[in-house]
């Protein structure tokens, strides 16, 4: 183990794209950790993954019409969005069906899309990503998304902060709730859009969620849990690259499992909720 | 939630009434990707009517086949494919097609059977036969010899005339496979370095005598993982390619990581490996592919433009 870390020093000294690889994955990982702790605050889990696979038909346009691909993806994931909440105000179906609704729609008219452009773009780039691969455009608009992100945060830090825990109470202080919730939601799908190059859309929303999840469970302050969320999304992100370089596996993939592990240690062992320390206290 | 694997097409054979039309006497060709469905129609002239399954622009190692193609199959006269797993081998697409209309073992045939297999280079020691035969033009003078005798063992009426249209196309692949001799030829030994992104030229690099690198060793597994990356970079470090070539249907974004590491340029147009070019892109036909690729090829290894027959 020793060694072969030594051995990732090695390489990342040697080699560029290993470098921008960690880079990428650290400053992406701190803006989906941040993100995330609203996500699922809100209850917008699976609003992350439907705008995470509803991106799909914009990124094939956007290869029809020989733009960026960022363009359309973010013009297709805040089309669910919306075309999510529309559903769900405006007829007795619940979000979880608005969102299932919407997400598969889209997802199949992409794919319909990508199979008829014949494309060489494989699907697969788009459905996995490799950060090991990202060009430097794409790393730039990765750093420069991400800022914009987190300054949105900081800047709107008490707005949402009110809106996430009580929204009626923001409404009732004059706050503008609807211009937060839709902040948020431009937030939600511009982080996915970017890290579609890292991971890819299926696992998306497992880095944009589970670090945040696993933060709550550990602390009781939005603050501490935004702390505690980046710290283990930035971990994770570093092991994962780490483990991905030494053993030659899919970078995405190893992410995604050493941020999973994370989740199931603090699931299990943690002092306030940990199913392991509720046995044992329920035994004394 | 992203069971997208799920969505592969469903193709159970729908085996129609219109399927075994014959509207006229032409002999019905399934031919399962661009380049060979080319070929097919340069000797069969009019004589046959030739249906590509595979388009441009798709992936012949994976695909699925459409309702076009299953209807096409089921009235066809002659099965052709390539070989060597381009179509996926004996649990690939191909053969599913193949076994959901009930083709007859009689007029299926493998195009590239009389060539001596290459292998790509697996690190865990297994051997996979490499499909890319057909990018040397060498081998595409077995092919044609073997298209030539597939038409005629189906179509022994017209024999003479695929003889002899066979024959006037293996001229100008011999020349080609010539110039290809002469081309590279001139191009001193430390010089004549190769490198793209699919290990597809092994073929065209053994006969004509360059030195191959490449990122990975088939489109279908992972591309691009920190191994393959490295074990590139090294290549490109060692032996000082000039530039660095992409094929026209692989994700360009490996190669420029690598050309970012390295500094040697990417060299554009790209080349073309698995496809034929679109119509415009003076690579429609497998002639005009075999000498859009000398012709960039040298181009790139040489600098020189100056291209004449």
């Amino acid at each position: 183990m020793g060694q072969s870390f030594f051995e990732f020093f090695r390489y990342l000294s040697e080699y560029a794209f290993l470098q921008n690889a960690l880079s990428v994955s650290i400053v992406l990982s701190v803006a989906y950790s941040i993100v995330g702790c609203f996500i699922v605050l809100r209850g917008l889990a699976l609003m992350g993954d439907a705008i995470s696979h509803a991106v799909l038909p914009g990124v094939a346009i956007s290869y029809l019409l020989q733009i960026s691909y960022f363009v359309g993806a973010v013009v297709f994931g805040l089309m669910a969005a919306l075309g999510i909440g529309f559903v769900k105000e405006n007829s007795k179906i619940k979000s979880d069906s608005s969102i299932g609704i919407v997400f598969s729609a889209f997802l199949a008219l992409g794919i319909l899309l990508v199979t008829k452009i014949q494309s060489s773009v494989n699907l697969n780039n788009i459905l996995f990503g490799n950060v090991l691969t990202i060009t430097n455009e794409d790393r730039i608009l990765t750093y420069v998304v991400s800022g914009i992100v987190l300054l949105a945060v900081a800047l709107f830090y008490k707005e949402l902060l009110l809106t996430t825990f009580d929204e009626t109470m923001a409404k009732a202080s004059g706050l503008p709730v609807k211009f937060i919730n839709y902040m948020v939601m431009i937030m939600l799908t511009l982080i996915t859009v970017v890290s579609l190059q890292t991971v890819g859309v299926i696992l998306v929303v497992s880095l944009l969620i589970t670090p945040a999840a696993t933060a709550y469970l550990l602390t009781n302050k939005l603050s501490s849990m935004l702390w505690v969320s980046t710290i283990i999304g930035v971990v994770s992100a570093i092991i994962g690259l780490y483990l991905s370089a030494t053993y030659n596996l899919p970078s995405g993939v190893v992410m995604v499992l050493a941020v999973s592990c994370i989740f199931v240690l603090v699931f299990l062992f943690n002092r306030k909720t940990g199913l392991v320390w509720n046995k044992l206290r329920l035994r004394i | 939630m992203s069971s997208i694997f799920l969505l592969t097409v469903m193709f159970q054979s729908c085996q129609s009434d219109e399927a075994t039309i014959h509207t006229d006497d032409k002999l019905k060709v399934l031919s399962s990707f661009s380049i060979l469905t080319e070929m097919v129609e340069a000797i069969g002239g009019d004589k046959v009517i030739v249906h590509n399954v595979v388009p441009i622009g798709t992936d012949p190692h994976e695909y699925q086949p459409r309702p076009n193609d299953i209807r096409f199959a089921s009235g066809a006269d002659l099965f052709v494919y390539n070989g060597l797993n381009l179509e996926g081998g004996e649990k690939g697409w191909f053969t599913k097609l193949l076994r959901s209309v009930k083709a007859d073992p009689n007029k299926i045939f493998k195009i590239a059977d009389q060539v001596t297999p290459l292998y790509l280079t697996e690190k865990d020691g297994s051997k996979e036969v490499n499909p890319h035969a057909f990018i040397s033009p060498h081998i595409g003078i077995i092919m044609a010899e073997a298209v030539r005798d597939a038409l005629k063992t189906v179509d022994p009426a017209h024999a003479g005339f695929y003889e002899e249209t066979a024959s006037e196309y293996i001229l100008k692949l011999t020349s080609i496979d010539k110039l290809y001799r002469q081309k590279f030829g001139q191009i001193p030994e430390a010089q004549r370095v190769f490198i793209a992104s699919e290990q597809a030229f092994q073929y065209l690099a053994k006969e004509y005598g360059l030195k191959e690198g490449f990122i990975w060793a088939i489109d279908t597994e992972e591309n691009g993982s920190p191994e393959q990356l490295m074990h590139a970079i090294e290549f490109v470090r060692t032996y000082k390619p000039a530039v660095l070539f992409v094929e026209s249907n692989v994700d360009t974004r490996p190669m420029k990581a690598i050309s970012n590491e390295t500094g040697v340029p990417i060299y554009s147009p790209a080349i073309f490996s698995d496809e034929l070019g679109r119509p415009g892109q003076g690579a429609d036909t497998y002639l005009k592919y075999l000498e859009y690729n000398l012709k960039h090829i040298y181009h790139g290894l040489t600098g020189n433009m100056e291209w004449s027959k």
